[in-house]
């Protein structure tokens, strides 16, 4: 069999042909391919955005350039400032006399990537902590809904505050915490649908197959009972000692037996009920980039910047308060930037949920 | 013959939470007290309608629930009270097979994974040629072939669905199967072919059965003693043949009558049982039927009728002896007295 | 006996496709019956004959991705699938009524029994035109004379209505009242005041068949209406239809998958296989000579009690893949009788024997 068979039989062909009727239910809908083409778009240039535009730029202040406006394509009218033309700013200069054109363009693989970071990492914690919570059910469940409900009160502007004063106002730990702020919402939604796909006959029949014994422990187990009964031995089948190794042996047994139960369980929990019920929540997780973004804009465009000259499209916007009705571009390009990057995030979220209802009725 | 299955007044209650303090007050008594013995090799029938408690009895002898109080023996092994290394090792002989074949699979498995995730678990085979030798023979079985394995379950029909989950089961080499409404959501022609294959395959690998449905010609068909269930209660139990030709209990008779048959020269008379199946949460008093039995007197109001044993291998529980097709009580059952031979 | 006076559908031809993903699902391959007054029609099927799909075409309740291929249903002389919507709405008020398997998903969770039969009656100005007339001539109004008076009630109004609204919604309780009696409701008063969910299968489903005779239907459409009932309360529920059949006088189109219940309550059964009806005859003739060889296979493949086999016999193979179903006869791939003739094209429906017909080439 060559190399490129096994795309074309046996398991992943068919994982392969699944996925495609997948993409053909969301080509269908044009509103999620501009939003996919969009995001398309925003990931590459995030991608290679360090490399068409030198970083150091963000760096060379140039204070003789700064509010102006020099785009000849377009003008904001009276009462703004001009820049010498060349070189050409596109977008105008901002507070440092930089281009905006290319700050914004440098700040994209930042909250591109942040809004990755952010999102994946909550939806990590959050579904693992919610399939547990609701799989187990009970005390744990009870518990693990308290500390969630703490969580769900914080106020995020709070907790960043708290976090940066504590640990210091960088980009790390402000990332951290909205993460933090971000998690409970997907205990929530994953316990939920871990509830409801426990009842289902597939997860009694897994039940109802059982588990094995895992062989390996049965080795180790086997090699401890020689080592047992050559004790005995040694100490002449003294009584107690005895008595000790056949207590050993049954706790190994009972050990043994609650690995494999515990095994068992896991595996349906993550192998089976979890892949069947996260549909929803990536698409929320999908619809959370561009909320994510927003929050951290928002976060740094109240002033928790951990340095003002960041390139940052929330930064760069805060810089323009002051100077709406001077200098409006500060405002307009950055905020448009953050809008169309979430509305891109939120459309193929929306084609995600459309494309889920009618698949459900398999 | 060797009992491999005794069940001894098993009951499943679900407490019925209500109140500011969520404190229980009263059950749904799906089931209420059922004793029977299934023998190896047989197929016992277990029929009644809806809140008959027939599928909660299934699940509880297998434990998927909880049995509140009664006792399972499987093969001198005490089910109901097995602890967690016991019930490990009684599993792969104790399997079940479920009525939705569009549920009881997971959607996103092929068959293969799915095969290859039991005897993986379970440690039948060692290397990977080996999983793919058992699975294709599994496969061919169950009547279906090698092609099948890299597929997933929404591309297959109910009746290949229900084999796979036949398949699926076999992998483990049980040696009892309750058999949940296997067939109640497949066509008519399908059903032919799922039963026929489960015969052969109760011939071919000696296995045993409970049969539980709802559909009398079924159970008819497949088993050899049928046990009727009505509120979480049997209360009639006898050979197949028996329980057609001469039914004792007035609710095996109304549900005899009430089978439709696909013969329009037969005319059937309008016997018609009054009332809806009642819920378990609030059951009747004495004899549970009483409200809907057309033959009830004082004494089924007042005193619960012990399922006993009339004619040899026969046991009713009713107060009487009723002759139906007059529509008289004959007399009263003097439970004192032993069985008479029928 | 059926009498040609007493035709009232007639479906010619009928041709229908879903278009889905992987292609299109040939679901009516040129469907084929008459209906005539008063009649039981059944139509039995295994799943995927089309026998469903047959009855939403008539009452034009397809989804968005059924085309009709050809053919026509012709009612009363029009044809059905001619029709504007909003005539088509006037008739399904008007002469088609409907019942499904499961009535909880067609009753209305947050509504009482009671509103959603009086707005059944109210609809259409049918409770108005009853309590104007019963008031202009003094008369009791029960459902038989409503029904009686079905099609007749503007002749016999002359005037603007003269009666307030309360007038009209007590005469649309008091149908209620009757109706549910009709249908052998215990205690109607209660009922009309509990919700769906109060209620027990076999309740629900009779409050099903009270809201569709609400409207007199001439057709009434009944769809697997006692599959999901239990063997006891199927059976109060078929006696129902009986009685109810010759209060009513519409006709009945009964749709289900169990030979026997159709055995019980038909008077014609039509067998349908993978989008045609392979066999017509009156109930008693297709049980006792079945000529059509998937007729004959699916007798055989019944367990009957009365008559027991150590092994069913059953079909080879399965139902077809309407997407790529089989050439011609679409039965040929299973069947036992097959000739060469059978892949080329659909065989004619012949008459072999009077009054019943047969699509096979062996007849």
């Amino acid at each position: 069999m060559g190399f490129w068979d096994r795309f074309r039989t046996g398991e992943l062909a068919a994982r392969i042909a699944d996925f495609k009727f997948t993409l053909y239910l969301l080509r269908r809908n044009p509103l999620v391919i501009l939003g996919s083409g969009i995001s398309i778009f925003f990931i590459t240039l995030a991608l290679v955005a360090n490399l068409i535009i030198n970083p150091d730029l963000a760096y060379e202040f140039n204070f003789a350039r700064s509010y102006a406006w020099n785009n000849p394509y377009f003008s904001w009218g009276p009462g703004t400032a001009t820049a010498p033309s060349p070189p050409v700013n596109y977008l105008g200069t901002d507070g440092y006399g930089r281009d905006l054109l290319q700050m914004i363009i440098l700040a994209i693989p930042l909250d591109i990537s942040l809004a990755f970071f952010i999102t994946l990492g909550a939806l990590a914690i959050g579904v693992t902590i919610g399939a547990i919570a609701g799989y187990i059910g009970g005390k744990i469940d009870e518990a693990i809904l308290r500390i969630t409900d703490i969580f769900f009160a914080f106020p995020g502007l709070l907790l960043a505050l708290v976090f940066a004063a504590i640990f210091g106002r960088t980009i790390q730990n402000l990332a951290v915490a909205v993460l933090l702020v971000w998690w409970p919402t997907y205990v929530r939604l994953m316990r939920g649908q871990v509830l409801g796909e426990k009842e289902k006959a597939y997860v009694e029949a897994l039940r109802a197959l059982g588990a094995g014994r895992p062989t390996r422990l049965y080795t180790v187990r086997a090699h401890t009972n020689t080592v047992l009964n050559e004790l005995v031995e040694f100490g002449r089948h003294n009584r107690i000692l005895v008595e000790g190794t056949s207590l050993v042996d049954r706790g190994a047994r009972g050990f043994i037996d609650a690995v494999a139960t515990v095994r068992m369980h896991l595996r349906i929990l993550f192998r089976h009920i979890l892949p069947n019920s996260i549909y929803p929540i990536l698409v929320q997780a999908t619809l959370d980039l561009g909320g994510v973004i927003l929050t951290f804009s928002a976060l740094m465009f109240l002033g928790f910047s951990p340095s003002p000259a960041l390139p940052e499209l929330g930064n760069l916007a805060s810089d323009g308060i002051a100077h709406v009705f001077t200098a409006p571009w500060l405002i307009v390009f950055p905020g448009l930037t953050i809008l169309i990057i979430a509305l891109a995030f939120n459309l193929v979220g929306d084609g995600l949920r459309d494309v889920l209802d009618p698949r459900l009725r398999r | 013959m060797y009992n491999l299955l005794t069940v001894k007044d098993l009951k499943t209650w679900f407490p019925i939470k209500s109140g500011i303090i969520q404190r229980t007050k009263r059950y749904v008594k799906a089931v209420d007290g059922v004793s029977f013995d299934v023998q190896r090799g047989e197929t016992f029938g277990l029929v009644g309608e809806s809140g008959s408690g027939k599928t909660t009895t299934g699940r509880s002898i297998l434990r998927l629930i909880e049995p509140t109080s009664g006792d399972v023996i499987f093969d001198s092994v005490n089910v109901t009270k097995a602890g967690r290394s016991e019930l490990l090792k009684l599993r792969p002989r104790m399997q079940i097979i479920f009525q939705d074949p569009y549920a009881s699979l997971d959607p996103r498995q092929t068959v293969n994974s799915m095969l290859n995730e039991v005897m993986r678990v379970h440690g039948i085979v060692d290397t990977r040629a080996e999983a793919h030798g058992r699975a294709r023979e599994l496969l061919g079985v169950v009547g279906l072939s090698e092609e099948h394995l890299y597929r997933f379950p929404h591309e297959f029909s109910g009746g290949q669905r229900q084999r796979i989950a036949i398949a699926r089961v076999l992998a483990v080499n049980p040696e009892f199967i309750v058999l949940d409404e296997p067939t109640s959501f497949l066509d008519v022609s399908v059903q032919a072919q799922i039963l026929n294959l489960l015969k052969d395959l109760q011939t071919k690998l000696d296995l045993t059965y409970l049969f539980i449905t709802h559909n009398l010609a079924v159970v008819h068909h497949m088993s050899d003693r049928v046990g009727v269930m009505y509120l979480g209660i049997l209360v009639e139990v006898a050979d197949k043949n028996e329980i057609y030709d001469n039914p004792r209990h007035p609710y095996t008779f109304h549900l005899m009558a009430a089978i439709p048959v696909p013969d329009p020269e037969i005319q059937k008379k309008e016997i018609l049982l009054p009332g809806d199946v009642p819920s378990p949460v609030n059951i009747p008093s004495g004899c549970r039927f009483h409200p809907r039995c057309p033959y009830m007197t004082e004494k089924c109001v007042r005193e619960v009728p012990p399922l006993f044993e009339r004619t040899r291998g026969h046991l009713t529980a009713c107060h009487y002896e009723i002759d139906f097709q007059k529509g008289e009580r004959l007399y009263e059952i003097d439970y004192g007295s032993p069985a008479v031979k029928g | 006996m059926v009498k040609e006076e007493d035709l009232i559908m007639e479906v010619k031809d009928l041709r229908l496709d879903f278009n889905t993903y992987r292609g299109a699902v040939k679901a009516l391959n040129g469907v084929n019956f008459k209906l005539y007054k008063h009649e039981v029609l059944s139509l039995v099927g295994e799943s995927g004959c089309g026998k469903s799909v047959t009855a939403l075409t008539i009452i034009n309740l397809l989804p968005e991705n059924a085309r009709v291929k050809g053919g026509g249903v012709l009612f009363k002389g029009e044809n059905l699938l001619k029709k504007s919507r909003e005539d088509l709405r006037i008739m399904r008020a008007e002469e088609f009524a409907t019942v499904f398997q499961d009535p909880m998903t067609f009753l209305n969770p947050v509504l009482t029994v009671g509103t959603q039969l009086e707005e059944a009656f109210m609809l259409e100005e049918r409770a108005l035109k009853a309590a104007t007339i019963a008031q202009k001539h003094g008369k009791n109004m029960g459902y038989s004379e409503f029904l009686a008076m079905k099609g007749k009630e503007d002749a016999i109004l002359t005037k603007e209505s003269q009666v307030s609204r309360g007038e009209v919604r007590r005469m649309a309780k008091s149908l209620c009242v009757d109706v549910l009696r009709l249908v052998k409701l215990p205690d109607p008063q209660r009922i009309l005041g509990q919700y769906p969910f109060e209620l027990s299968g076999g309740m629900r489903q009779r409050a099903m068949i009270a809201m569709a005779l609400a409207r007199r239907p001439s057709l009434f459409i009944a769809d697997e209406i006692t599959t999901a009932l239990d063997v006891t309360i199927q059976a109060q529920i078929l006696h129902l239809m009986r009685e109810l059949r010759d209060t009513i006088g519409a006709s009945t189109i009964m749709i289900t998958h169990d030979l026997a219940v159709a055995s019980e309550i038909a008077d014609r059964i039509a067998v349908m296989y993978a989008g045609n009806v392979v066999e017509l005859a009156d109930t008693r003739e297709v049980f006792r000579r079945p000529l059509h060889p998937y007729t004959k296979l699916l007798m055989k493949a019944i367990p009957n009690v009365a008559k027991p086999v150590e092994r069913l016999e059953s079909m080879p193979g399965m139902v077809p893949d309407l997407i790529s179903p089989p050439a011609g006869c679409r039965f040929h791939p299973r069947c036992p009788y097959v000739m060469d003739i059978c892949p080329t094209v659909f065989p004619e429906t012949t008459e072999p024997i009077k009054e019943h017909e047969v699509a096979c080439y062996l007849y």
